[in-house]
Protein backbone atom coordinates (compact mmCIF):
# COMPACT_ATOMS: atom_id res chain seq x y z
CA UNK A 1 0.00 0.00 0.00
CA UNK A 2 1.27 3.42 -0.85
CA UNK A 3 0.47 6.40 1.24
CA UNK A 4 -1.67 8.90 -0.53
CA UNK A 5 0.15 11.95 -1.74
CA UNK A 6 -1.29 15.12 -0.30
CA UNK A 7 -3.19 17.39 -2.66
CA UNK A 8 -1.98 20.83 -1.64
CA UNK A 9 -4.78 22.87 -3.23
CA UNK A 10 -8.56 23.21 -3.20
CA UNK A 11 -10.14 20.99 -5.89
CA UNK A 12 -12.67 23.66 -6.72
CA UNK A 13 -11.35 25.95 -9.45
CA UNK A 14 -12.34 29.60 -9.02
CA UNK A 15 -13.02 32.07 -11.79
CA UNK A 16 -11.63 35.31 -10.36
CA UNK A 17 -11.46 38.78 -11.79
CA UNK A 18 -7.81 39.59 -12.56
CA UNK A 19 -8.29 42.75 -10.49
CA UNK A 20 -8.99 40.75 -7.33
CA UNK A 21 -5.54 39.13 -7.51
CA UNK A 22 -2.54 40.77 -5.84
CA UNK A 23 0.89 40.01 -7.32
CA UNK A 24 3.36 38.70 -4.72
CA UNK A 25 6.30 40.32 -6.47
CA UNK A 26 7.03 43.08 -8.93
CA UNK A 27 8.32 41.82 -12.27
CA UNK A 28 11.82 43.16 -12.96
CA UNK A 29 11.34 45.92 -15.58
CA UNK A 30 13.81 44.33 -18.03
CA UNK A 31 11.59 41.23 -18.15
CA UNK A 32 9.10 43.05 -20.36
CA UNK A 33 11.74 43.56 -23.03
CA UNK A 34 12.43 39.88 -23.42
CA UNK A 35 11.22 37.63 -26.21
CA UNK A 36 9.84 35.08 -23.75
CA UNK A 37 7.65 37.72 -22.12
CA UNK A 38 6.21 38.77 -25.47
CA UNK A 39 5.71 35.12 -26.37
CA UNK A 40 3.71 34.51 -23.19
CA UNK A 41 1.58 37.63 -23.78
CA UNK A 42 0.87 36.49 -27.32
CA UNK A 43 0.12 32.88 -26.34
CA UNK A 44 -2.42 34.04 -23.75
CA UNK A 45 -4.03 36.20 -26.45
CA UNK A 46 -4.12 33.28 -28.92
CA UNK A 47 -5.08 30.36 -26.68
CA UNK A 48 -5.96 31.81 -23.30
CA UNK A 49 -4.72 30.33 -20.04
CA UNK A 50 -3.72 26.70 -20.40
CA UNK A 51 -2.78 26.00 -16.80
CA UNK A 52 -4.65 27.94 -14.12
CA UNK A 53 -3.03 30.69 -12.04
CA UNK A 54 -2.24 29.67 -8.47
CA UNK A 55 -3.37 31.95 -5.64
CA UNK A 56 -3.49 31.90 -1.84
CA UNK A 57 -6.51 33.17 0.04
CA UNK A 58 -5.59 35.91 2.49
CA UNK A 59 -7.23 36.83 5.79
CA UNK A 60 -8.73 39.99 4.29
CA UNK A 61 -10.50 37.93 1.63
CA UNK A 62 -8.15 38.99 -1.14
CA UNK A 63 -6.08 36.60 -3.23
CA UNK A 64 -2.29 36.61 -3.37
CA UNK A 65 -0.78 35.40 -6.65
CA UNK A 66 1.77 32.60 -6.23
CA UNK A 67 2.29 31.38 -9.78
CA UNK A 68 1.64 33.12 -13.11
CA UNK A 69 2.80 36.73 -12.82
CA UNK A 70 3.42 37.27 -16.51
CA UNK A 71 0.16 35.55 -17.45
CA UNK A 72 -1.76 37.79 -15.03
CA UNK A 73 -0.06 40.75 -16.67
CA UNK A 74 -1.22 39.45 -20.06
CA UNK A 75 -4.82 39.05 -18.84
CA UNK A 76 -4.85 42.59 -17.44
CA UNK A 77 -3.42 44.01 -20.68
CA UNK A 78 -6.16 42.30 -22.64
CA UNK A 79 -8.85 43.50 -20.27
CA UNK A 80 -9.92 39.93 -19.48
CA UNK A 81 -12.75 39.77 -16.97
CA UNK A 82 -11.97 36.41 -15.41
CA UNK A 83 -9.14 33.96 -14.90
CA UNK A 84 -9.24 30.36 -13.75
CA UNK A 85 -7.40 30.01 -10.48
CA UNK A 86 -6.31 27.22 -8.17
CA UNK A 87 -6.38 28.09 -4.48
CA UNK A 88 -3.28 26.73 -2.75
CA UNK A 89 -3.28 25.53 0.85
CA UNK A 90 0.04 27.24 1.57
CA UNK A 91 1.25 30.73 0.68
CA UNK A 92 4.79 30.08 -0.61
CA UNK A 93 5.57 30.85 -4.25
CA UNK A 94 9.01 29.26 -4.43
CA UNK A 95 8.11 25.68 -5.36
CA UNK A 96 6.17 26.54 -8.54
CA UNK A 97 9.14 27.93 -10.42
CA UNK A 98 11.87 25.98 -8.67
CA UNK A 99 10.44 22.66 -9.80
CA UNK A 100 10.31 23.51 -13.50
CA UNK A 101 12.38 21.13 -15.61
CA UNK A 102 13.50 23.32 -18.48
CA UNK A 103 13.19 22.07 -22.02
CA UNK A 104 16.62 21.64 -23.64
CA UNK A 105 16.77 22.81 -27.28
CA UNK A 106 17.19 19.23 -28.56
CA UNK A 107 14.03 18.16 -26.69
CA UNK A 108 12.22 21.20 -28.06
CA UNK A 109 13.28 20.09 -31.54
CA UNK A 110 11.89 16.58 -31.03
CA UNK A 111 8.60 17.92 -29.70
CA UNK A 112 8.18 20.23 -32.69
CA UNK A 113 9.03 17.45 -35.14
CA UNK A 114 6.46 15.12 -33.57
CA UNK A 115 3.75 17.78 -33.55
CA UNK A 116 4.36 18.52 -37.24
CA UNK A 117 4.39 14.79 -38.06
CA UNK A 118 1.01 14.41 -36.36
CA UNK A 119 -0.43 16.99 -38.71
CA UNK A 120 -0.25 20.23 -36.71
CA UNK A 121 0.10 23.07 -39.25
CA UNK A 122 3.36 25.03 -39.14
CA UNK A 123 1.40 28.25 -39.32
CA UNK A 124 -0.69 27.32 -36.30
CA UNK A 125 2.42 26.56 -34.23
CA UNK A 126 4.13 29.73 -35.39
CA UNK A 127 1.12 31.82 -34.43
CA UNK A 128 0.74 30.24 -31.00
CA UNK A 129 4.44 30.66 -30.22
CA UNK A 130 4.60 34.13 -31.77
CA UNK A 131 7.44 33.29 -34.13
CA UNK A 132 7.92 33.39 -37.89
CA UNK A 133 7.17 30.17 -39.82
CA UNK A 134 10.85 30.16 -40.81
CA UNK A 135 11.81 29.74 -37.16
CA UNK A 136 9.63 26.63 -36.93
CA UNK A 137 11.37 25.27 -40.04
CA UNK A 138 14.79 26.02 -38.56
CA UNK A 139 13.88 24.19 -35.36
CA UNK A 140 12.55 21.28 -37.38
CA UNK A 141 15.85 20.83 -39.21
CA UNK A 142 18.07 21.82 -36.30
CA UNK A 143 19.86 18.46 -36.06
CA UNK A 144 20.39 17.90 -39.77
CA UNK A 145 24.04 16.94 -40.33
CA UNK A 146 24.79 16.54 -36.62
CA UNK A 147 26.57 13.33 -35.55
CA UNK A 148 24.44 11.00 -33.37
CA UNK A 149 27.09 10.90 -30.61
CA UNK A 150 26.98 14.69 -30.46
CA UNK A 151 23.19 14.68 -30.16
CA UNK A 152 23.47 12.20 -27.31
CA UNK A 153 26.09 14.38 -25.60
CA UNK A 154 24.07 17.59 -25.87
CA UNK A 155 20.55 16.20 -25.47
CA UNK A 156 19.89 17.84 -22.12
CA UNK A 157 22.28 20.79 -22.49
CA UNK A 158 21.41 24.42 -23.17
CA UNK A 159 23.17 24.28 -26.56
CA UNK A 160 21.30 26.68 -28.84
CA UNK A 161 20.28 26.81 -32.46
CA UNK A 162 23.54 28.67 -33.27
CA UNK A 163 25.60 25.85 -31.78
CA UNK A 164 24.13 23.36 -34.21
CA UNK A 165 24.44 25.74 -37.16
CA UNK A 166 28.18 25.93 -36.48
CA UNK A 167 28.65 22.25 -35.62
CA UNK A 168 27.03 21.30 -38.92
CA UNK A 169 29.94 22.89 -40.79
CA UNK A 170 32.36 20.46 -39.16
CA UNK A 171 33.06 16.84 -39.96
CA UNK A 172 31.74 14.36 -37.34
CA UNK A 173 35.08 13.79 -35.57
CA UNK A 174 35.55 17.51 -35.02
CA UNK A 175 31.91 17.90 -34.00
CA UNK A 176 32.43 15.40 -31.23
CA UNK A 177 35.66 17.06 -30.12
CA UNK A 178 33.97 20.46 -29.94
CA UNK A 179 30.92 19.07 -28.13
CA UNK A 180 33.20 17.47 -25.54
CA UNK A 181 35.04 20.75 -25.02
CA UNK A 182 31.75 22.58 -24.57
CA UNK A 183 30.61 20.07 -21.97
CA UNK A 184 33.94 20.18 -20.14
CA UNK A 185 34.00 24.00 -20.08
CA UNK A 186 30.25 24.01 -19.36
CA UNK A 187 30.01 26.72 -22.00
CA UNK A 188 27.31 26.43 -24.65
CA UNK A 189 27.32 30.01 -25.90
CA UNK A 190 27.39 30.99 -29.55
CA UNK A 191 30.67 32.89 -29.23
CA UNK A 192 32.44 29.85 -27.81
CA UNK A 193 31.35 27.51 -30.58
CA UNK A 194 32.22 30.19 -33.15
CA UNK A 195 35.73 30.41 -31.76
CA UNK A 196 36.06 26.63 -31.84
CA UNK A 197 34.77 26.58 -35.40
CA UNK A 198 37.23 29.25 -36.46
CA UNK A 199 40.13 27.32 -34.98
CA UNK A 200 39.19 24.02 -36.59
CA UNK A 201 41.59 22.59 -39.12
CA UNK A 202 40.56 23.05 -42.74
CA UNK A 203 40.55 19.26 -43.15
CA UNK A 204 37.95 19.03 -40.35
CA UNK A 205 35.45 21.20 -42.20
CA UNK A 206 33.01 20.37 -44.98
CA UNK A 207 33.51 23.68 -46.81
CA UNK A 208 36.79 25.20 -45.59
CA UNK A 209 36.94 27.97 -48.22
CA UNK A 210 33.55 29.32 -47.28
CA UNK A 211 34.47 29.67 -43.64
CA UNK A 212 37.77 31.43 -44.18
CA UNK A 213 36.03 34.05 -46.30
CA UNK A 214 33.35 34.57 -43.70
CA UNK A 215 35.79 35.21 -40.84
CA UNK A 216 37.96 37.67 -42.77
CA UNK A 217 41.16 36.13 -41.41
CA UNK A 218 44.15 35.41 -43.60
CA UNK A 219 45.29 31.84 -44.17
CA UNK A 220 48.43 32.44 -42.08
CA UNK A 221 46.43 33.88 -39.20
CA UNK A 222 44.11 30.92 -39.25
CA UNK A 223 46.97 28.44 -39.40
CA UNK A 224 48.63 30.05 -36.40
CA UNK A 225 45.41 30.03 -34.37
CA UNK A 226 44.85 26.40 -35.26
CA UNK A 227 48.32 25.29 -34.21
CA UNK A 228 48.15 27.12 -30.90
CA UNK A 229 44.69 25.90 -30.12
CA UNK A 230 45.50 22.28 -30.90
CA UNK A 231 48.58 22.05 -28.70
CA UNK A 232 47.00 23.90 -25.78
CA UNK A 233 43.84 21.86 -25.97
CA UNK A 234 45.75 18.58 -25.80
CA UNK A 235 47.57 19.61 -22.62
CA UNK A 236 44.37 21.01 -21.23
CA UNK A 237 42.38 17.85 -21.70
CA UNK A 238 45.09 15.78 -20.07
CA UNK A 239 45.45 17.98 -17.01
CA UNK A 240 41.93 19.19 -16.46
CA UNK A 241 40.74 16.01 -14.84
CA UNK A 242 43.42 15.90 -12.16
CA UNK A 243 43.87 19.62 -11.53
CA UNK A 244 41.17 20.09 -8.90
CA UNK A 245 42.44 17.14 -6.89
CA UNK A 246 46.09 18.12 -7.23
CA UNK A 247 45.49 21.67 -6.06
CA UNK A 248 43.67 20.57 -2.98
CA UNK A 249 46.03 17.81 -1.98
CA UNK A 250 48.76 20.43 -2.36
CA UNK A 251 47.00 22.81 0.02
CA UNK A 252 46.48 19.96 2.47
CA UNK A 253 50.16 18.99 2.05
CA UNK A 254 51.36 22.55 2.62
CA UNK A 255 49.31 22.73 5.80
CA UNK A 256 50.89 19.51 7.03
CA UNK A 257 54.41 20.68 6.14
CA UNK A 258 53.77 23.91 7.99
CA UNK A 259 52.84 21.93 11.10
CA UNK A 260 56.00 19.80 10.71
CA UNK A 261 58.28 22.81 10.45
CA UNK A 262 56.65 24.47 13.44
CA UNK A 263 58.21 21.76 15.63
CA UNK A 264 61.84 22.73 16.35
CA UNK A 265 62.93 19.08 16.71
CA UNK A 266 61.68 18.16 13.27
CA UNK A 267 63.00 21.32 11.69
CA UNK A 268 66.42 20.64 13.19
CA UNK A 269 66.37 17.04 11.94
CA UNK A 270 65.64 18.19 8.41
CA UNK A 271 68.20 20.99 8.63
CA UNK A 272 70.91 18.50 9.65
CA UNK A 273 70.03 15.54 7.45
CA UNK A 274 68.00 16.81 4.48
CA UNK A 275 68.61 20.54 3.99
CA UNK A 276 67.44 20.30 0.34
CA UNK A 277 64.03 19.03 1.52
CA UNK A 278 63.77 21.78 4.09
CA UNK A 279 64.33 24.55 1.54
CA UNK A 280 61.82 23.10 -0.86
CA UNK A 281 59.23 22.50 1.86
CA UNK A 282 59.56 26.13 2.86
CA UNK A 283 59.09 27.37 -0.66
CA UNK A 284 56.06 25.12 -1.16
CA UNK A 285 54.44 26.50 1.99
CA UNK A 286 55.08 30.05 0.80
CA UNK A 287 53.89 29.24 -2.71
CA UNK A 288 50.69 27.69 -1.42
CA UNK A 289 49.83 30.83 0.50
CA UNK A 290 50.88 33.04 -2.44
CA UNK A 291 48.66 30.90 -4.60
CA UNK A 292 45.65 31.74 -2.45
CA UNK A 293 46.43 35.38 -2.72
CA UNK A 294 46.93 35.30 -6.46
CA UNK A 295 43.89 33.11 -6.95
CA UNK A 296 41.91 35.52 -4.84
CA UNK A 297 43.29 38.56 -6.64
CA UNK A 298 43.31 37.06 -10.14
CA UNK B 1 -18.06 34.43 -11.05
CA UNK B 2 -19.39 32.27 -13.83
CA UNK B 3 -20.38 28.63 -13.74
CA UNK B 4 -18.18 27.26 -16.52
CA UNK B 5 -15.11 26.75 -14.36
CA UNK B 6 -13.39 23.50 -15.37
CA UNK B 7 -13.31 20.74 -12.78
CA UNK B 8 -10.51 18.87 -11.10
CA UNK B 9 -11.03 15.10 -11.18
CA UNK B 10 -9.02 12.10 -10.03
CA UNK B 11 -7.84 10.42 -13.23
CA UNK B 12 -6.18 6.95 -13.35
CA UNK B 13 -2.53 7.47 -14.30
CA UNK B 14 -2.59 4.50 -16.69
CA UNK B 15 -5.48 6.02 -18.68
CA UNK B 16 -3.35 9.02 -19.76
CA UNK B 17 -1.47 9.07 -23.09
CA UNK B 18 1.63 11.24 -23.20
CA UNK B 19 1.37 12.46 -26.79
CA UNK B 20 4.61 14.32 -27.02
CA UNK B 21 7.03 12.99 -24.41
CA UNK B 22 10.30 14.65 -23.68
CA UNK B 23 13.44 13.47 -21.93
CA UNK B 24 14.30 15.36 -18.80
CA UNK B 25 17.16 16.10 -16.50
CA UNK B 26 17.24 13.25 -13.96
CA UNK B 27 18.43 15.33 -11.04
CA UNK B 28 15.70 17.93 -11.50
CA UNK B 29 13.11 15.16 -11.86
CA UNK B 30 14.23 13.47 -8.64
CA UNK B 31 13.92 16.80 -6.85
CA UNK B 32 10.37 17.12 -8.17
CA UNK B 33 9.51 13.62 -6.88
CA UNK B 34 10.90 14.47 -3.44
CA UNK B 35 9.09 17.78 -3.35
CA UNK B 36 5.75 16.18 -4.25
CA UNK B 37 6.30 13.41 -1.71
CA UNK B 38 6.95 15.90 1.10
CA UNK B 39 4.84 18.94 0.20
CA UNK B 40 2.13 17.28 -1.86
CA UNK B 41 1.01 18.11 -5.39
CA UNK B 42 0.93 21.89 -5.78
CA UNK B 43 -0.88 22.12 -9.10
CA UNK B 44 -3.19 19.70 -10.98
CA UNK B 45 -2.06 18.41 -14.39
CA UNK B 46 -4.19 19.18 -17.47
CA UNK B 47 -5.60 16.42 -19.71
CA UNK B 48 -8.03 16.32 -22.59
CA UNK B 49 -10.84 13.81 -22.96
CA UNK B 50 -12.92 13.58 -26.16
CA UNK B 51 -16.63 12.84 -25.78
CA UNK B 52 -17.31 9.11 -25.58
CA UNK B 53 -13.67 8.14 -25.04
CA UNK B 54 -12.29 6.43 -21.96
CA UNK B 55 -8.67 7.55 -22.32
CA UNK B 56 -7.11 10.97 -21.82
CA UNK B 57 -4.41 12.89 -23.70
CA UNK B 58 -1.87 14.80 -21.63
CA UNK B 59 -1.77 18.55 -22.23
CA UNK B 60 0.70 19.53 -19.54
CA UNK B 61 2.29 18.01 -16.48
CA UNK B 62 4.47 15.15 -17.75
CA UNK B 63 6.87 15.64 -14.84
CA UNK B 64 4.09 15.60 -12.23
CA UNK B 65 2.46 12.56 -13.88
CA UNK B 66 5.73 10.61 -13.92
CA UNK B 67 6.41 11.63 -10.34
CA UNK B 68 2.99 10.27 -9.28
CA UNK B 69 3.75 7.01 -11.09
CA UNK B 70 7.18 6.86 -9.42
CA UNK B 71 5.44 7.34 -6.06
CA UNK B 72 3.08 4.44 -6.78
CA UNK B 73 -0.09 6.54 -6.98
CA UNK B 74 -2.95 5.04 -9.02
CA UNK B 75 -4.69 8.36 -9.67
CA UNK B 76 -3.70 12.00 -10.12
CA UNK B 77 -5.77 15.20 -9.77
CA UNK B 78 -6.28 16.61 -13.27
CA UNK B 79 -8.16 19.43 -14.94
CA UNK B 80 -10.13 17.72 -17.70
CA UNK B 81 -10.79 19.73 -20.86
CA UNK B 82 -12.10 18.73 -24.27
CA UNK B 83 -9.86 19.73 -27.19
CA UNK B 84 -8.80 17.95 -30.41
CA UNK B 85 -5.51 16.04 -30.37
CA UNK B 86 -3.89 18.63 -32.62
CA UNK B 87 -4.62 21.34 -30.06
CA UNK B 88 -3.11 19.20 -27.32
CA UNK B 89 0.18 19.27 -29.22
CA UNK B 90 0.03 23.04 -29.63
CA UNK B 91 -0.94 23.70 -26.01
CA UNK B 92 1.73 21.38 -24.71
CA UNK B 93 4.40 23.11 -26.81
CA UNK B 94 3.18 26.53 -25.73
CA UNK B 95 3.23 25.51 -22.09
CA UNK B 96 6.82 24.32 -22.49
CA UNK B 97 8.18 27.09 -24.70
CA UNK B 98 6.23 30.17 -23.68
CA UNK B 99 7.72 29.97 -20.25
CA UNK B 100 9.97 32.42 -18.59
CA UNK B 101 13.27 31.24 -17.21
CA UNK B 102 13.65 32.62 -13.73
CA UNK B 103 17.03 33.89 -12.76
CA UNK B 104 18.20 32.06 -9.63
CA UNK B 105 18.15 35.36 -7.78
CA UNK B 106 14.50 36.04 -8.60
CA UNK B 107 13.67 32.48 -7.64
CA UNK B 108 15.45 32.71 -4.32
CA UNK B 109 13.81 36.05 -3.57
CA UNK B 110 10.62 34.03 -3.09
CA UNK B 111 12.35 32.65 0.00
CA UNK B 112 13.42 36.14 1.05
CA UNK B 113 9.81 37.31 0.58
CA UNK B 114 8.55 34.70 3.06
CA UNK B 115 11.12 35.96 5.55
CA UNK B 116 9.86 39.51 5.02
CA UNK B 117 6.32 38.33 5.68
CA UNK B 118 7.59 37.38 9.12
CA UNK B 119 8.07 33.61 8.89
CA UNK B 120 10.97 32.05 10.80
CA UNK B 121 13.71 30.07 9.07
CA UNK B 122 12.11 26.89 10.45
CA UNK B 123 8.67 27.78 9.11
CA UNK B 124 10.08 28.61 5.66
CA UNK B 125 12.07 25.36 5.60
CA UNK B 126 8.88 23.40 6.22
CA UNK B 127 7.00 25.33 3.52
CA UNK B 128 9.55 24.73 0.76
CA UNK B 129 10.98 21.37 1.89
CA UNK B 130 14.57 22.46 2.32
CA UNK B 131 16.69 22.19 5.46
CA UNK B 132 16.70 25.05 7.93
CA UNK B 133 20.43 25.47 7.21
CA UNK B 134 19.69 25.87 3.49
CA UNK B 135 17.05 28.52 4.12
CA UNK B 136 19.33 30.29 6.57
CA UNK B 137 22.18 30.27 4.03
CA UNK B 138 19.96 31.60 1.23
CA UNK B 139 18.65 34.42 3.43
CA UNK B 140 22.22 35.29 4.44
CA UNK B 141 23.43 35.31 0.81
CA UNK B 142 20.41 37.41 -0.25
CA UNK B 143 21.03 39.96 2.50
CA UNK B 144 24.67 40.24 1.42
CA UNK B 145 24.01 40.58 -2.30
CA UNK B 146 25.92 37.39 -3.14
CA UNK B 147 24.24 36.81 -6.49
CA UNK B 148 26.98 34.63 -7.97
CA UNK B 149 26.99 32.35 -4.97
CA UNK B 150 23.17 32.13 -4.94
CA UNK B 151 23.23 31.19 -8.59
CA UNK B 152 25.90 28.55 -7.94
CA UNK B 153 23.92 27.08 -5.03
CA UNK B 154 20.78 26.99 -7.14
CA UNK B 155 22.55 25.15 -9.94
CA UNK B 156 23.95 22.65 -7.45
CA UNK B 157 27.58 23.63 -8.12
CA UNK B 158 28.31 24.69 -4.56
CA UNK B 159 26.76 23.16 -1.44
CA UNK B 160 24.95 25.88 0.53
CA UNK B 161 27.18 25.35 3.56
CA UNK B 162 30.32 25.99 1.50
CA UNK B 163 28.73 29.08 -0.11
CA UNK B 164 28.16 30.48 3.39
CA UNK B 165 31.82 29.86 4.28
CA UNK B 166 32.95 31.60 1.11
CA UNK B 167 30.67 34.58 1.72
CA UNK B 168 31.95 34.94 5.28
CA UNK B 169 35.62 34.20 4.66
CA UNK B 170 38.25 36.75 3.84
CA UNK B 171 40.00 36.11 0.52
CA UNK B 172 43.01 34.18 1.82
CA UNK B 173 40.82 31.94 3.94
CA UNK B 174 38.69 30.75 1.06
CA UNK B 175 41.27 28.27 -0.13
CA UNK B 176 41.62 26.80 3.35
CA UNK B 177 37.86 26.49 3.64
CA UNK B 178 37.79 24.59 0.37
CA UNK B 179 40.66 22.36 1.37
CA UNK B 180 38.96 21.53 4.64
CA UNK B 181 35.70 20.69 2.92
CA UNK B 182 37.61 18.51 0.51
CA UNK B 183 39.43 16.69 3.26
CA UNK B 184 36.12 16.06 4.98
CA UNK B 185 34.87 14.67 1.69
CA UNK B 186 31.90 17.04 1.59
CA UNK B 187 32.95 18.11 -1.92
CA UNK B 188 34.75 16.34 -4.73
CA UNK B 189 37.85 17.45 -6.60
CA UNK B 190 36.15 18.42 -9.85
CA UNK B 191 33.58 20.42 -7.90
CA UNK B 192 36.42 22.32 -6.31
CA UNK B 193 37.59 23.39 -9.73
CA UNK B 194 34.18 24.81 -10.55
CA UNK B 195 34.01 26.54 -7.18
CA UNK B 196 37.44 28.12 -7.69
CA UNK B 197 36.30 29.50 -11.02
CA UNK B 198 33.26 31.08 -9.40
CA UNK B 199 35.36 32.57 -6.63
CA UNK B 200 37.79 34.00 -9.15
CA UNK B 201 34.96 35.56 -11.14
CA UNK B 202 33.43 36.87 -7.94
CA UNK B 203 36.73 38.53 -7.04
CA UNK B 204 37.20 39.85 -10.56
CA UNK B 205 33.87 41.42 -11.19
CA UNK B 206 32.03 41.62 -7.88
CA UNK B 207 29.27 39.57 -6.35
CA UNK B 208 26.54 40.59 -8.76
CA UNK B 209 25.57 38.82 -11.94
CA UNK B 210 25.76 40.45 -15.32
CA UNK B 211 22.44 41.23 -16.95
CA UNK B 212 21.38 38.16 -18.85
CA UNK B 213 20.09 40.15 -21.78
CA UNK B 214 23.44 41.63 -22.68
CA UNK B 215 24.95 38.29 -23.52
CA UNK B 216 22.15 37.03 -25.71
CA UNK B 217 22.13 40.25 -27.68
CA UNK B 218 25.83 40.04 -28.48
CA UNK B 219 25.27 36.41 -29.48
CA UNK B 220 23.15 37.56 -32.37
CA UNK B 221 25.81 39.87 -33.77
CA UNK B 222 27.72 39.10 -36.93
CA UNK B 223 31.12 37.50 -36.48
CA UNK B 224 33.91 39.99 -36.99
CA UNK B 225 37.48 38.84 -37.21
CA UNK B 226 38.39 40.84 -34.08
CA UNK B 227 35.60 39.43 -31.96
CA UNK B 228 36.52 35.99 -33.18
CA UNK B 229 40.18 36.37 -32.31
CA UNK B 230 39.20 37.79 -28.94
CA UNK B 231 36.89 34.89 -28.18
CA UNK B 232 39.53 32.46 -29.30
CA UNK B 233 42.27 34.17 -27.33
CA UNK B 234 40.15 34.19 -24.22
CA UNK B 235 39.59 30.48 -24.56
CA UNK B 236 43.27 29.74 -25.22
CA UNK B 237 44.28 31.96 -22.30
CA UNK B 238 41.87 30.13 -20.04
CA UNK B 239 43.29 26.80 -21.09
CA UNK B 240 46.93 27.95 -20.96
CA UNK B 241 46.54 29.39 -17.49
CA UNK B 242 45.02 26.18 -16.25
CA UNK B 243 47.75 24.10 -17.88
CA UNK B 244 50.41 26.28 -16.25
CA UNK B 245 48.88 26.06 -12.81
CA UNK B 246 48.17 22.37 -13.14
CA UNK B 247 51.71 21.52 -14.23
CA UNK B 248 53.18 23.48 -11.36
CA UNK B 249 50.82 21.95 -8.84
CA UNK B 250 51.64 18.49 -10.09
CA UNK B 251 55.40 18.94 -9.88
CA UNK B 252 55.24 20.39 -6.37
CA UNK B 253 52.99 17.62 -5.24
CA UNK B 254 55.19 14.93 -6.67
CA UNK B 255 58.16 16.50 -4.90
CA UNK B 256 56.35 16.47 -1.55
CA UNK B 257 55.25 12.86 -2.04
CA UNK B 258 58.73 11.66 -2.96
CA UNK B 259 60.39 13.55 -0.12
CA UNK B 260 57.90 12.30 2.46
CA UNK B 261 58.16 8.76 1.17
CA UNK B 262 61.92 8.85 1.69
CA UNK B 263 61.64 10.48 5.08
CA UNK B 264 59.07 7.94 6.26
CA UNK B 265 61.49 5.15 5.39
CA UNK B 266 63.81 6.60 8.04
CA UNK B 267 62.98 5.20 11.51
CA UNK B 268 64.52 8.20 13.17
CA UNK B 269 62.13 10.56 11.40
CA UNK B 270 59.11 8.37 12.13
CA UNK B 271 60.04 8.32 15.83
CA UNK B 272 60.26 12.11 15.77
CA UNK B 273 56.82 12.41 14.18
CA UNK B 274 55.38 10.12 16.81
CA UNK B 275 56.91 12.15 19.59
CA UNK B 276 55.29 15.28 18.15
CA UNK B 277 51.95 13.53 17.58
CA UNK B 278 52.18 14.08 13.84
CA UNK B 279 52.46 10.47 12.70
CA UNK B 280 49.10 10.52 10.90
CA UNK B 281 49.28 12.16 7.50
CA UNK B 282 46.09 13.86 6.26
CA UNK B 283 44.31 11.20 4.25
CA UNK B 284 44.50 12.70 0.74
CA UNK B 285 48.23 13.28 1.25
CA UNK B 286 48.81 9.78 2.60
CA UNK B 287 47.15 8.35 -0.51
CA UNK B 288 49.62 10.21 -2.72
CA UNK B 289 52.62 9.28 -0.62
CA UNK B 290 51.68 5.60 -0.58
CA UNK B 291 51.18 5.76 -4.31
CA UNK B 292 47.64 4.46 -4.15
CA UNK B 293 46.55 7.19 -6.50
CA UNK B 294 48.04 6.54 -9.89
CA UNK B 295 49.36 9.41 -11.96
CA UNK B 296 47.59 9.61 -15.27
Amino acid sequence: MNDDIKVAFDRRILMLSPYEILPSKILPPEVKERIKYKRIISSVAQIGLIEPLVVARQENGKYLLLDGHVRLDALLTQGATEAKCIVADDDESFTYNKRVNRLAPIQEHYMIVRALERGVAREKLALALDVDVRVIEQRRHMLRGIAPEVIELLKDKAASQITFQKLRKMKPIRQLEVAELMVSANNFTGSYVKALLATSKASDLHRPDQLKRATGLSTEQMARLEREMTSVTEDYKELEASYGDDMLVLVVAAGFLERLLSRPEIEKFLFDRHPEFLDNFRSIIVAASLDHQSAAAA
Amino acid sequence: MTTDAPEVRMVPVDAINVLNPRARNKRVFQELVNSIEHLGLKKPITVSQRPGRARYDLVCGQGRLEAFIALGQPEIPAIVIDVPEEDCYVMSLVENLARRQHRPLELMRAIGALRERGYSHQEIAAKVDFSVEYVYAICYLLENGEEKLISAVDRGVIPHSIAMEIARAKDGEVQQALALAYEEKSIRGNQVLAIRQIIERRNNSGKGLRERGSRSRSGGRLVTSESLIRAYQKETERQKLLVKRATLARSRLSFVSTALRRLLADDHFVALLRAEGLQTLPRPLAERVNGRVQWS
